[in-house]
């Protein structure tokens, strides 16, 4: 308890210190919301000018596919809030090795490397999204809101998914020396998660559900939404953010121990 | 500067040999550059396609059919990759910002050369085996490429591969105004990959759209090859992209000229 | 006081691979790749105590960085034992890492874009040291470094001097019991060097920690260290004080001639029986049309003893 109060405090330094750096940079700031929105758009365009053209893709319509993008958007919103900034420095710290300054911190490597940069101007994109989950809901004929609850499970799951497999990918720059295209990877990776899964068939959503589960990102979440309970769908995303932080636990200790600093 | 074209041209591919040396000095980068970062996104494309066909009420969509698409889903994020350049210009940025570019500056050769040479030398070398995975794609599926047109598509790629570098240019030189600019790599690039036609062939567009983005020299990057290359388009629309990136080239050219001289006058540097 | 470090056959191999030039090569090297082990730290067995500066002195890629890194706990050895206040550095306890600090001179530990108070509000927390206790500190610390004016601007708006006093508050903040400077004052002018050294004498004077000091300015060796480490290849060469090493040293005297029609100074050390043999030498080389003679200095004897040591083995 009063470790948790410590980095409760901890997590407000950082919250300040990153407000204040944030808008020292003003339009730097300011393009960085566009930005974030100019993504949004085009998530959205892809799949608007698709369905000029056809009404069902996979097994959703129009409405349900909005319903889909708009939640996987949020997911993401938070993951780049909480975490982006600093997995994008990580490669970077690996490579000057300033990462042993923060290895040198008496406070737990992960949560150092992780947190201590909050994405101030990812904080808008975060209420819309959300506004475009609620009014794409909204649209849907008859919706049961109380349906939303699950997503206090399934919304931590799923950023269970993204968290652990990008950190795991930074590690991995730590055996390698240069990685930089590792985060091209993990876009790549990433994108597995901003499409349905019913465009996956077969074996390989089932492996998308339960080895590289980023169909918990946002797939799993919106078929709660939108279709019939299927409860192992929640059993299986309360159960999967205590595996992965296990398993990516074990893979960060081997990690260090492989780290040889880069500048002897 | 006085510079002999024997010169030019030596200069030129000692610094394309370092882009393509340095970047096969990590293999395990190279590897996932050249090959696993293919794979993984040719192959969400085409999944996304053969679902969208599976439960589309026609055969075809827009006028063309699912080979057609899954064609386009093939080459567009391989072509898409070539043409977006992320890491060299945030390199470019860096240099400007942390003030080293002064090493290149004292040089007998222009920072826009260095980096040019470079970026085209790394990208021949990943382009040539990253292409293996869209043409084995399209011989497996019987996919309607036409690779006779292949040499005059790369061609058109390579030359808007320059006005992706004057782009990368221009980001860096706001460098020397303003001490952050990665937040305009991100929002160039991402909307490139929409006006290139990456993330949807333009031809599904709106047709003011379409007409809008054919025009502007951003298609000569994904769109307009493509086109050609899968018989969606015709000569007369390639032609039409090699016309639009060279005036594109002409006037961002002109605008990097000036804003580069107007840059390093004023230049301070951070006192590092 | 006993040893706070204590170190016993301490070793470290790393493996680093070789290429030829070319294109060729590099494609060559893709698959087949030749790899060479190097070894960086031998046998280094040493004993420091609280209250000491401890000068590591060698050469580039002698193996300075590989020991202070060792010892604080950022690499593991490939062979031996070390215990740094009683724990073992690479098990990086948090207890452990509250009682140390490093410095790397080249790399900054605080926040680029915001002010150093502001960076120093964070590692407060992060040490969870007391808000008033840790702000006097600060404001001790910069009084003592003589900066206090710079503390509420963004640190890259910083002169390099002025950054690495930031830098050394925030090393400090924390009262660590050992602390790892390397090459605190690399870069930086002599007013901002000698500034350094007085305030660091002062601090080991007054709050007593072990300190373990790399760099390559041998005033700062000769002015600060208590105990000197010399390290060539990897191995302990010398460990003793900076007088021991000058009074062992045969070299004591140095001659500094010119020749006629030169403008170059040459420079022989020597000791004292060698004296008619180097003046022999001298006058068989030329006309001389300036000569000296002076006492030895530390950086003389080191630098002789490092291009010995470089140029054997």
């Amino acid at each position: 308890m009063n470790n948790l109060l410590k980095y409760l405090s901890i997590y407000k330094a950082f919250f300040k210190a990153s407000f204040a750096a944030d808008i020292e940079y003003r339009l730097n700031f300011v393009f960085l919301i566009i930005a974030e929105f100019v993504w949004y758009s085009t998530q959205l365009i892809l799949f608007e000018v698709l369905y000029r053209h056809t009404n069902v893709i996979g097994d959703w319509n129009l409405q349900q596919m909005r319903v889909f993008i708009f939640l996987a958007l949020f997911v993401d919103s938070i993951y780049m809030i909480l975490w982006d900034q600093n997995f994008l420095a990580f490669n970077d710290n690996v490579r000057k090795g300033t990462l042993d300054l923060l290895l040198m911190k008496p406070i737990d490597s992960m949560f150092m490397l992780s947190s201590q940069r909050i994405s101030i101007s990812h904080i808008p994109c975060f209420f819309i999204t959300a506004a475009g989950c609620i009014w794409s809901l909204a649209q849907l004929p008859d919706f049961n809101w109380l349906k939303l609850l699950w997503l206090i499970f399934l919304v931590p799951a799923g950023l269970s998914v993204i968290f652990c497999g990008r950190f795991a990918l930074n590690c991995t720059a730590i055996l390698f020396t240069r990685a930089d295209f590792l985060q091209y990877v993990w876009f790549s990776l990433f994108r597995l998660g901003l499409r349905p899964d019913a465009i996956y068939s077969g074996f390989l959503r089932i492996i998308l559900i339960f080895v590289v589960p980023f169909a918990m990102v946002a797939s799993i979440p919106a078929r709660i939404l939108l279709e019939p309970t299927q409860y192992w769908m929640i059993a299986w995303g309360i159960v999967l953010p205590f595996i992965l932080v296990t398993l990516l636990k074990k893979y960060w200790r081997y990690c260090l121990s492989q780290y040889s600093s880069a500048s002897s | 500067m006085r510079t002999s074209f024997a010169a030019f041209w030596r200069r030129n591919l000692a610094l394309a040999n370092l882009g393509i040396v340095t970047n096969l000095e990590y293999r395990f980068n190279f590897i996932i550059d050249a090959f696993i970062q293919p794979i993984l996104t040719v192959g969400i494309e085409v999944l996304l396609w053969l679902a969208i066909f599976k439960t589309a009420e026609h055969a075809q969509i827009g006028g063309f059919n699912r080979e057609s698409y899954l064609a386009y889903a093939v080459w567009a994020p391989f072509l898409g990759r070539i043409t977006i350049s992320w890491m060299y210009e945030s390199m470019m940025a860096e240099e400007v910002a942390s003030g080293s570019i002064n090493t290149i500056l004292s040089r007998p050769i222009s920072f826009f050369e260095y980096y040019l040479s470079q970026m085209i030398g790394y990208k021949l070398i990943t382009t040539l085996f990253s292409m293996m995975v869209p043409v084995a794609v399209s011989i497996y599926f019987k996919l309607p490429i036409f690779y006779e047109r292949l040499p005059i598509t790369l061609l058109l790629v390579t030359y808007y591969l320059v006005l992706v570098h004057i782009m990368s240019f221009l980001v860096s030189i706001l460098g020397f105004y303003l001490t952050r600019v990665r937040s305009f790599t991100i929002l160039k690039n991402l909307t490139l990959m929409l006006l290139s036609g990456e993330l949807v062939p333009i031809d599904l567009m709106p047709k003011s759209l379409e007409k809008l983005f054919l025009f502007l020299p951003f298609s000569s990057g994904v769109y307009i090859p493509l086109a050609y290359l899968s018989g969606r388009g015709d000569f007369e629309l390639l032609k039409t992209g090699f016309f639009n990136v060279t005036w594109a080239i002409a006037v961002l050219g002109l605008f990097s000229i000036i804003f580069w001289k107007r840059g390093v006058r004023q230049y301070t540097g951070t006192g590092a | 006081m006993g040893s706070v470090i204590e170190t016993e056959n301490l070793g470290r191999v790393y493996k680093t691979y070789s290429k030829k030039e070319g294109i060729l090569n590099s494609l060559k090297g893709f698959y087949d790749r030749k790899y060479i082990e190097k070894v960086a730290l031998k046998d280094a067995t040493l004993k420091i105590e609280a209250g000491k500066i401890v000068g590591l002195v060698g050469s580039n890629g002698a193996g300075k960085t590989t020991l202070l890194k060792i010892l604080s706990g950022l690499i593991y050895p490939t062979s031996g034992t070390a215990t740094v206040l009683g724990y073992k550095p690479w098990d990086r306890d948090n207890e452990f890492l509250k009682q140390v600090s490093i410095l790397l001179g080249q790399k900054n530990q605080l926040w680029w874009d915001i002010t150093p108070r502001d960076s120093y509000s964070l590692l407060t927390k992060i040490y969870d040291l007391d808000t008033n206790v840790a702000r006097a500190r600060v404001n001790e610390l910069a009084h003592l470094l003589n900066c206090t004016q710079v503390l509420d601007t963004q640190l890259r708006r910083l002169s390099l001097g002025e950054r690495m006093k930031m830098e050394i508050i925030g090393s400090l903040l924390h009262a660590p019991k050992v602390l790892f400077l390397d090459e605190p004052t690399i870069g930086l002018d002599i007013v901002a060097q000698s500034a350094i050294r007085d305030f660091l004498e002062r601090y080991v004077k007054e709050y007593q920690p072990a300190i373990i000091l790399t760099s390559h300015y041998m005033d700062d060796i000769a002015q600060l260290a208590d105990q000197l480490l010399l390290i060539s290849k990897g191995q302990i060469v010398y460990d003793g004080t900076v007088e021991h090493f000058m009074t062992t040293s045969d070299l004591k005297k140095k001659l500094i001639y010119r020749l006629k029609n030169s403008t170059e100074e040459k420079e022989k050390l020597f000791n004292s029986q060698e004296l008619p043999m180097v003046l022999a030498e001298m006058a068989g080389a030329g006309e001389v049309a300036d000569i000296k003679v002076e006492e030895v200095d530390f950086e003389d004897v080191i630098r002789s003893f490092l291009a010995k040591e470089s140029s054997t083995r």
